[in-house]
């Protein structure tokens, strides 16, 4: 099959180039995941759109500012140097390195990572239990855009992204997040991610192609009121009903371990 | 397009496709090093390279991407000759073993300590989380790192890097760096793949989508008419004959059931038609291009299955016997279908094909009736294992080519002299006009015993003169391979309110997949590996092995072993908690010890009538009472965390060397002009260091250094013969031949010397470093090849030696666990593990450690994480690292430790057992039995994983 590679200098470019290629081209950052032989993106796409040299029109987009209480992360910076900042949240950091090898993360980009709507995502839990936003160019008119990392992956959306904003928590403001992912051999493919946090949200991943929030217990978290197991497994089996019982079982638990180790009982 | 890039500090001006990956492109270019293990799947690391100085893997890189970007690959670690510290390290370590990915390894290790020099356990874990390496475990990196950190600040620095043995010796006992060690580290020209000309062909291989189906037609024609397309075999014009793919002696214990291509296909990933292209794409085009029109029939894929009425037959054709028919013979065969293949059988192996039996065999000594009947307690309980996959980072590969009228074969295999057979006998070829040349090995692990794609390869250069290249993808590797035998294993054990054993019964039903390679040996060897282990009057087997639909299974490190030892270990585990006893207890009550006769293997040949042997040497003393004071056994520990419950659990294990009777080691020595020697060794080296071992022992006997003796193996047109790295027979059998042939190199050493000294040979003795000593003079061995090899003098002196024998040499150990296991989430986290193993000498201690260290990291797997997992339709769903779950370093127990057990054995070479095999065979007992003593409940099945504890805890 025959394939061709463009660099793209801006992003209006990108975006153009992208809309004159139609479905049969792909934005290609740092390529972990579009070059994986065998992911089936990696099939489907003849054009490859470079985006390596936008940084040099837009140098925000290769960069993260830490601003009073949010973290604006460039979607082309590196997973390791978003672990290599210390303003990263724990939780970030800890997910990334726990699930994905150096030579993932030194070329793997943010915004590749959220982009590709892997179910096995390791940053895409975290930024919505946080309600990080993204901004993109949008894929139509070029024109820039704020939307949810939520929305983002559950409309489908294929927008170039630009930057995503984290909201950043300290020990007594901003919002917390824990999260866990898990899986029999640290490199495998996850039975699920969870992550919890005090916005209050909880989020699990992993069972379907897109996020599942479960709504019922964030409410009752909000309310203040006591989350009892039954709750939660109740609310996953309704979500990912079909599933095994041991997944739906496993991410009861690991939501009820988060929700203990959010409060500080853990 | 011009690419411009940098490499190796070199700027470079190439053309190149932008969407190409840059793995092939580093390749092309010449850098050998930067491999692949995983088609670009991101998980093995045999691709890395830096990246403007990062760590990155070439083959989720696009040549585009490189552009005005500065590569660094391992090459560049050695240029100018010198290994760099890091690599000189690894070598000394030990690290450097089948090597596939120690040159991408060196490359990470250099690239972690420029960034932190004083780089803790933590980042090394995170530094080599993205190398697979399955050949020994990892654990001694963390020594490695620590080595190199002292170097860096004194140049000087040595150290003891591994235990020694043996004071009497100067080599043998002690680390020396792998002979092969330079080349493996530097990323030189080593492995199958580096020697492929410019111009060879590809083969692709169109593989069976059906578990089960007839070729009602195939129609190859356009893909024939395909530009560059050189040749396609199917069934129609393969040779026509029925062979086994197991690299076994021959007469062979199993059955011929495959053809190189049949009309039927017995499981998805079968072979259809091979394509023999230009290039690979080309082969891919015209895969595309055939057109099949399948018969699907009704699949089988367990025992139970297959052993039901009317269950489907997988080899319903007609049925012989070379030697040995049974006189039912023609009752089967009324029943036959000529349209299938036929199975022929050696001798007899009590199998029938036609009701799916490859396989069986019973034996046993004493009465088991009798004994259980002695019993005041008997209990009865079955272990199931799964079907696991080697993994070795290399693929399976062959390149094959004509020198002349001669076929020539590179391959990776373990057993040169079988594969020469197994090709002339398909191809009607003399042997003579066959050769097969070893390339170094990147994990054989027993998958590269089996003839797999090697005939096929051969087949079509012979009959197109055109160098073939054969190379599997990692989804091949899992369905199209050899793997670990699904077994289910019963045991029945009767014994006194003391402990003592009355009867020991042992029933194992196995499933050999489409084919009856290693049909009988596998299963049989989890009896022959296990039930030695303990002393009894009484002692029954059954064996049966049935045909099915899954992907072909074979031999895997450990054989039958591990299953054996799994369903024996835990269920005397399970009988002491019934008697009320310790566990520990029971097994010093009745083990094997030295001096004691194993009678029951009078009745456990390997195709033939077995002997009883002697326990010469048994280090189970020492590894059992080390292994209890390592993990303080008899002591209850109890987590702060109340999910969490902690459990201790150990097995004692034991494998054979060789298969005296059997096996068959060559080895033939010379002197060269300058006093030094080459050895031809028949032993092929998997990586494992035998011929550094070869090196050793003929070093040893005739008084020289390491570097004076040169060990070429592998090559059936130079080195003698010998049967193969098989049933952990290096040491003992190619050891053997090396020090046999030494020995005899010594004797005409000092024949020759006497003679120039003037005195009798009986007066004269070989004294290090090189000479001959006797009446009180010397002369050198400079001085002697000079006169030998002179005009007038006595020729070359060349020393032959075979060695045989029926002595046995038993390598035994102990293997002990402490796990935590999550009450709530199910998780097992290892927290210690102590191998405590007695090779005998260890005569290459270091890499004995590493090959501890990665057999018990294997088992761990097949234990606790890995199942080939198949659908309903036979598909192997998870044929990839990620998906099968294979360990890696983030997964090793929190504290691990080998340890070697020293016992003086009078059969090896200098005391040598082997290592290889018997580290596989602790893991899954070891692992049951402890997670047992921590949440109170016995999981008989692998792999042990988190459902499996819940299940068993009633959480699910």
């Amino acid at each position: 099959m025959e394939r061709s590679f463009i660099v793209a200098n801006t992003v209006q470019e990108a975006v153009v180039l992208k809309k004159e290629h139609g479905g049969k081209a792909i934005y290609l950052a740092g390529g972990t995941e579009v070059n994986r032989l065998n992911a089936s993106i990696h099939q489907e796409f003849t054009t490859y759109i470079s985006l390596a040299n936008l940084p040099k029109d837009t140098p925000s987009l290769a960069k993260i500012t830490q601003e009073a209480e949010a973290l604006q992360v460039g979607a082309l910076v590196t997973l390791q140097e978003l672990v290599d900042n210390k303003a990263t949240p724990h939780t970030v950091v800890e997910l990334i390195t726990e699930s994905l090898s150096r030579p993932v993360r030194t070329v793997a980009t943010v915004g590749g990572n959220i982009a590709t709507k892997r179910k096995d995502s390791y940053l895409a839990p975290i930024l919505i239990a946080l309600d990080a936003t993204l901004m993109v160019a949008n894929s139509q008119s070029g024109n820039q855009e704020s939307l949810s990392v939520e929305s983002y992956l559950l409309e489908g959306r294929r927008d170039l992204i630009l930057g995503v904003t984290i909201p950043l928590g300290s020990a007594n403001k901003g919002p917390q997040v824990v999260a866990k992912r898990v899986t029999e051999t640290t490199r495998s493919v996850p039975v699920c991610t969870v992550a919890v946090s005090t916005l209050p949200r909880v989020v699990l991943f992993g069972e379907t192609n897109n996020p599942i929030r479960l709504t019922r217990v964030e409410e009752a978290l909000a309310g203040g009121k006591a989350i009892s197991q039954e709750l939660v497994q109740e609310e996953i089996s309704q979500e990912i009903g079909g599933s095994s019982p041991y997944r739906e079982y496993v991410a009861g638990v690991t939501v009820m371990e988060l929700l203990k180790g959010i409060k500080g009982e853990a | 397009m011009k690419i411009h890039c940098t490499i190796n500090r070199v700027k470079r001006e190439v053309y190149g496709d932008p969407t190409q990956k840059v793995q092939p492109f580093l390749k092309r270019l010449g850098y050998l090093s930067v491999r692949d293990s995983d088609n670009g799947a991101g998980f093995a690391g045999s691709d890395t390279i830096l990246l403007d100085g990062k760590p990155a893997y070439a083959n989720l890189l696009l040549v585009g991407q490189i552009i005005n970007r500065e590569i660094t690959t391992p090459e560049f670690l050695a240029e100018g000759g010198k290994l760099s510290l890091v690599q000189q390290t690894m070598l000394d370590v030990g690290v450097v073993q089948s090597a596939y990915n120690s040159p991408a390894t060196a490359l990470v290790l250099t690239e972690l300590l420029e960034r932190e020099p004083n780089a803790t356990k933590e980042d090394v874990v995170d530094a080599l989380a993205g190398i697979l390496n399955r050949a020994m475990g990892y654990q001694q990196f963390f020594q490695v790192v620590e080595l190199v950190k002292e170097r860096i600040k004194d140049p000087n620095f040595t150290t003891q890097v591994a235990p020694e043995f043996r004071e009497d010796l100067r080599l043998v006992g002690k680390a020396k760096q792998k002979v092969d060690g330079v080349k493996l580290i530097a990323g030189h020209r080593a492995f199958v793949e580096d020697m492929v000309e410019p111009g060879s062909c590809v083969l692709k291989m169109l593989r069976s989508p059906y578990a089960h189906a007839m070729i009602e037609d195939i129609d190859t024609s356009a893909a024939e008419a395909m530009a560059g397309v050189v040749t396609v075999i199917t069934h129609k014009n393969c040779p026509d004959k029925m062979y086994t793919s197991a690299g076994q002696g021959f007469p062979e214990p199993s059955p011929y059931d495959k053809r190189m291509f049949s009309k039927k296909l017995y499981h998805v990933g079968d072979r259809v038609a091979a394509v023999v292209a230009e290039t690979e794409e080309i082969a891919l085009k015209a895969m595309e291009a055939i057109k099949v029109s399948y018969k699907e029939l009704t699949p089988v894929f367990t025992v139970d299955q297959a052993r039901a009425e009317n269950a489907p037959i997988l080899h319903g054709g007609p049925i012989s016997y070379v030697v040995g028919a049974p006189d039912s013979l023609e009752e089967q065969n009324k029943k036959a279908n000529p349209q299938e293949d036929t199975t022929i059988f050696q001798f007899p192996l009590h199998g029938n094909p036609h009701k799916n039996i490859a396989a069986s065999v019973s034996g046993g000594i004493g009465d088991i009736e009798v004994g259980l009947k002695d019993a005041d307690l008997v209990i009865e309980r079955t272990y199931e294992t799964t079907q696991v996959q080697c993994t070795p980072m290399e693929p399976h590969i062959v390149y094959t080519k004509m020198d002349g009228d001669r076929l020539v074969i590179h391959a990776p295999t373990q057993v040169p002299y079988h594969l020469r057979r197994i090709v002339s006998t398909l191809l009607d070829l003399p042997e003579n006009r066959v050769r097969v040349i070893k390339e170094r090995v990147g994990g054989g692990y027993g998958s590269k015993q089996d003839i797999l794609l090697e005939e096929v390869a051969a087949y079509a250069t012979y009959v197109t003169g055109r160098a073939v290249l054969f190379r599997y993808t990692r989804e091949e590797e899992f369905i199209a391979c050899s793997s670990r035998k699904p077994m289910r294993v019963s045991v029945k054990i009767g014994a006194k309110k003391d402990g003592t054993l009355t009867a020991v019964y042992m029933n194992v039903e196995a499933n050999t997949g489409p084919f009856g390679n290693h049909a009988l040996t596998v299963p049989m060897n989890a009896c022959s590996k296990s039930l030695p282990l303990v002393l009894c009057d009484n002692f029954k087997f059954d064996v049966t092995t049935y045909y099915s639909n899954i992907p072909p299974t074979g031999a895997y490190q450990g054989y039958g072993a591990p299953k054996g030892s799994f369903a024996l270990m835990t269920g005397l585990a399970e009988l002491a908690e019934e008697l009320g006893m310790d566990y520990y207890d029971i097994i010093e009550k009745n083990r094997v010890r030295e001096g004691v006769m194993l009678e029951i293997l009078r009745c456990l040949g390997e195709g033939r009538e077995g002997t009883p042997a002697l326990v010469k040497s048994c280090g189970l003393d020492g590894a059992m009472s080390r292994g209890a004071e390592l993990i303080k056994w008899g002591e209850k520990e109890e987590s702060r965390d109340p999910d969490i419950a902690i459990g201790k659990g150990f097995a004692i294990i034991q494998q054979g060397s060789g298969l005296p009777g059997l096996d068959h080691s060559c080895a033939t020595m010379k002197m060269a002009a300058d006093g030094t020697f080459i050895l031809h060794s028949g032993g092929s080296d998997l990586g494992t260091g035998l011929d550094t071992l070869c090196a050793k022992v003929a070093a040893e006997v005739l008084e020289t250094d390491l570097t004076s003796v040169y060990v070429y193996s592998g090559d059936t047109d130079v080195v003698p013969f010998d049967t193969g790295a098989y049933a952990s027979s290096g040491t003992y059998f190619s050891g053997n031949a090396a020090l046999k042939a030494a020995e005899e190199m010594k004797k005409q050493i000092l024949a020759a010397g006497a003679d120039l000294l003037g005195v009798s040979p009986e007066q004269c003795s070989l004294s290090y470093p090189n000479k001959v000593v006797g009446g009180g003079k010397e002369v050198s061995f400079l001085d002697i090849a000079r006169d030998t090899q002179a005009g007038l003098g006595r020729g070359q002196l060349v020393a032959y030696a075979s060695y045989t024998t029926e002595d046995a040499a038993f390598p035994y150990g102990a293997h002990f666990c402490k796990v935590a296991v999550n009450k709530k989430t199910g998780e097992t986290k290892i927290l210690q593990y102590f191998a405590l193993q007695d090779c005998g000498t260890p005569i290459n201690p270091d890499l004995a450690l590493g090959q501890i260290y990665g057999g018990v990291l294997k088992s761990i797997g097949h234990s606790m994480y890995e199942e080939m997992i198949l659908d309903e339709k036979g598909r192997c769903i998870n044929a990839s690292f990620a998906d099968y779950m294979v360990p890696t370093i983030k997964d090793l127990p929190e504290e691990f430790v080998a340890e070697l057990v020293y016992t003086d054995d009078p059969f090896g070479p200098f005391g040598g057992k082997s290592i290889s095999e018997i580290a596989t065979n602790g893991a899954a007992p070891a692992l049951a039995t402890a997670i047992h003593d921590a949440v109170g409940v016995w999981i008989r099945t692998w792999p042990f994983n988190q459902e499996k504890v819940l299940k068993a805890l009633g959480k699910i």
